[in-house]
């Protein structure tokens, strides 16, 4: 499915309430919100893909493939 | 504060058919996995605003902008998510100048609506709702910036517009 580019799956205004919640965070701008949700959007797409290719079950994903691609991948250290 | 623990969260539905979109067809997804993901996402959005935040905190600004964020996803090393974003963010603003200029055509059909004096700046106040998924979140944050987010606009070029700058006066 081809996504509008311009819009994003993920609510803003959740999206928000997580930003703010932030500490020393003032204000956002709504372009710069937009982005913030649909990096998110990437993120979980790419997540869900690289942990499936890392998969042993390729019709399955769960819970360990993702532990591992944390583990492995240092880009995402930060979800340790 | 009693609204942190599913607020911090982002809805199942939305993160299920995201996911859904990403991988092959008929492949499964197990709720441990899911839920992971939906956590590592929320994570991810803290992350990418802290990051973001100290970009704005540099240049001596409180509002974040569309650049901020692009400067800390090449700082957190997701500088493929870059050039994507970009076409997504000329997109997004095509779409919100649509919308405006197609409010303002609905204005002028309605003449009777407004008094005659001004330019429909009042209307620009309409657009807070515009992003809003109708959570009634903006009733809730007492400090009153809220709204100033919500009307920002177009203005890609820095701070937050205010929504009597949107219109010239009479």
């Amino acid at each position: 499915m081809a996504d509008d580019k311009g819009k994003c799956d993920l609510p803003l205004t959740r999206v928000r309430t997580i930003m703010k919640s932030s500490p020393d965070v003032n204000n956002i701008n709504q372009e710069a919100l937009f982005l913030a949700a649909k990096a998110t959007e990437m993120f979980i797409q790419s997540l869900a893909q690289v942990s499936l290719e890392q998969s042993d079950d390729r019709k399955m994903l769960k819970y360990n493939d993702l532990a591992e691609i944390v583990d492995n991948i240092d880009t995402l250290q930060f979800l340790q | 504060m009693a609204e942190r623990p599913e607020d911090l969260n982002l809805p199942n539905a939305v993160i299920t058919r995201i996911i859904k979109d990403a991988i092959p067809d008929g492949v499964n997804v197990s709720k441990e996995a899911r839920l992971a993901i939906s956590k590592a996402a929320s994570v991810f959005v803290l992350y990418a605003t802290s990051c973001s935040n100290n970009f704005a905190l540099k240049a001596k600004r409180k509002t974040i902008t569309a650049k901020d964020v692009l400067d800390a996803l090449e700082d957190m090393e997701f500088d493929q998510f870059v050039d994507p974003l970009k076409e997504c963010l000329d997109a997004y603003k095509k779409n919100q100048q649509g919308k405006k200029d197609q409010k303002r055509k609905d204005k002028v059909s309605q003449p009777s609506a407004r008094s005659g004096g001004g330019d429909g700046m009042e209307d620009e106040g309409v657009v807070v709702l515009e992003e809003s998924e109708g959570e009634g979140e903006l009733g809730d944050d007492p400090q009153g910036d809220e709204p100033m987010d919500e009307a920002a606009g177009v203005n890609g070029d820095g701070d937050v517009v205010e929504i009597s700058d949107t219109s010239e006066d009479a």
